[in-house]
Order: C-alpha cells, then sequence, then structure tokens
C-alpha cells in the first residue's frame, strides 16, 4: 500500500498535477487569442492553466462569432478541455440562427404591417377609438407581466428586471398598432389568420431579442 | 477558533435528484427564465387575438321617424 502510494505521488510530481492550480479569472483578462493558445500548447503549465487557457479560447472565439475556429481549437485541445466550452460553442451557434429567424420574422411582419396602415392610412384615425376601447387590458396585462416578472426577477443573486421591463415596454405600443392594423385590414378568415400568425411570430421575435440583448443568461436553459 | 464539522454526503442522505431544466433548486432564479418565456408566450396569445379581431360594427343611430300619434294629437288641439 504504501509503494503504491509513493508511486502515485512520484508520478503526480511528473506529470505536475500536484503542483496545478486553476488561475483566477483575472489572470486571464486582456490576453489575445495567441497567448490564451500558447498558454494552452505549452507542456511546461500546469494541467489546469492549460485547461482554462484552452476553454477560454475556444469560448472567447465562439462569443466572437468565429465557429470554425472555435471547433477547430476544441477538438486541437479535446485531450484537456472543459467539456461546458463545447456545449457553448453549440449554443452560441444555435442562438445565432435563432438570431437571424428572429430578425426574419420581425421583418417580415412589420414589413405587411406597415404595408397594410399605409395602404389604408385614411382609415386609421377611424380605428382609434377601437383602440382606446383594448388600450386599459393590454396596458393592464404587459404592465402587470412587466412590473412582477421583474420584481421576481430582482429577488435573486444577479438577477435584472430588465427583460420583463423591455419586453412590456415593447409590446404596449406593439399591441395597439396591431389592433389598428385588424382595424383597418381586411375581415377575410385568410387575412385574419395571416395576422394572427404575423403577430405571434412577432412577439416571439421581440422576446427573444430583448433577452439576447439585455441577459442571455436566460437562454442557456433552453439551449441557446 | 471554531470548528467547521464537515459531512460527508452518502447515497442514503439523498432522497431524491429531480432531472430537467433548474432541477434541485428552490430558488426563483431557476424559473425566472421559465416566467419570461411564460410572459412572452402569453403575450404572443393576446397579440394574436388583437391582430385577428374584426372590424367592430358602426353602431349609429338611425333619426326616429315622427310619432304620428303625436302629430295626430297635435293636429286635433
Amino acid at each position: 500500500m504504501t509503494i503504491v502510494l509513493l508511486a502515485l505521488a512520484a508520478l503526480s510530481l511528473i506529470t505536475g498535477i500536484a503542483r496545478a492550480q486553476a488561475p483566477p479569472p483575472s489572470f486571464f483578462a486582456g490576453r489575445s487569442n495567441g497567448e490564451l493558445r500558447d498558454l494552452a500548447s505549452d507542456r511546461h503549465n500546469d494541467v489546469l492553466l492549460r485547461r482554462s487557457a484552452a476553454t477560454r479560447l475556444v469560448m472567447g472565439l465562439a462569443d466572437a462569432g468565429d465557429f470554425e475556429a472555435a471547433e477547430a481549437a476544441a477538438r486541437e485541445f479535446a485531450h484537456n478541455i472543459d467539456p461546458q466550452a463545447i456545449k457553448h460553442v453549440r449554443a452560441v451557434r444555435r442562438r445565432g440562427h435563432v438570431h437571424v429567424a428572429a430578425v426574419g420574422a420581425l421583418g417580415v411582419a412589420l414589413g405587411f404591417l406597415v404595408t397594410s396602415l399605409v395602404a389604408r392610412r385614411r382609415s386609421i384615425m377611424g380605428a382609434l377609438p377601437t383602440v382606446r376601447r383594448i388600450a386599459p387590458i393590454v396596458v393592464f396585462f404587459f404592465g402587470y407581466a412587466g412590473a412582477v416578472g421583474g420584481y421576481l426577477a430582482t429577488t435573486y443573486e444577479n438577477g435584472s428586471a430588465n427583460p420583463f421591463l423591455l419586453f412590456a415596454a415593447a409590446m404596449i405600443p406593439f399591441a395597439m398598432i396591431l389592433r389598428v392594423w385588424s382595424a383597418v385590414g381586411s375581415p377575410h378568415l385568410a387575412a385574419r389568420a395571416f395576422r394572427g400568425v404575423a403577430a405571434v411570430a412577432a412577439t416571439l421575435a421581440v422576446g427573444f431579442l430583448v433577452v439576447e440583448q439585455v441577459n442571455p443568461r436566460f437562454l442557456e436553459g433552453f439551449g441557446l | 477558533m471554531s470548528e467547521v464539522v464537515e459531512k460527508e454526503i452518502r447515497p442514503e442522505n439523498v432522497r431524491v435528484i429531480r432531472l430537467g431544466h433548474g432541477a434541485n433548486c428552490s430558488s426563483i432564479g431557476s424559473v425566472v427564465d421559465t416566467l419570461f418565456v411564460s410572459a412572452v408566450v402569453g403575450g404572443a396569445v393576446i397579440a394574436a387575438v388583437l391582430a385577428a379581431l374584426k372590424k367592430e360594427a358602426i353602431a349609429a343611430e338611425a333619426p326616429k321617424p315622427p310619432d304620428p300619434t303625436e302629430e295626430g294629437t297635435k293636429l286635433r288641439d
């Protein structure tokens, strides 16, 4: 037993595991990708230092949008990297696809909305009483969601109410404009269904873009 | 100097392990993202309803025709 322990101790000293210590985050602050690559590649460095450097390199490349380089670096340092870094690359790539889809959906919906309102601009003033009638419901719903959700979000560690408040602030006028659209638009079933689908797509897009800009940590739980 | 007593957690000390999003955490922080998604989905439903509503019927009151009985009464007077 003693011999085994001595052998393990000698092995730890030889491989550097015995001296390994994860460096603090400030150690990596301001370092370029080249420096991180050198730290991760240098066999004389501690195993944890190399692991942290490789992880930061891969995550940094993914955050910068260079997914090919991030995946290449992940393969290069696959023997000593935090598995979370590889998951992070996939998540950021997926988030990029969803971002493009969200911007596209919002653009298409707003395009149809603006075109319809411009074509029937003479009827817009007549639709204002209709908007006035639904305004209290809209303000109450989004105000409630923004205020209560924002309050709950602030009650835990680094939580922020901003995603809830910004979503509510964006949706209140948007919902009013949607009602103007439905009031001046075609009453046919197909047109109403299209407006409904466009409204859903635009709202989901607004929610995603708000949370992506304000607090992307909300997206991590959904694999984005 | 106070002593820190470290207790080892053994399998028999664990009652249940939950799987999935925000598992094994009772903090509100673990469901705030789900809460936000709920708000967005609720907002999408409201937006869909508002966008799909019909035009409101114009409820204008037509002028009342003159009451012939009143006319007759006036004539008699």
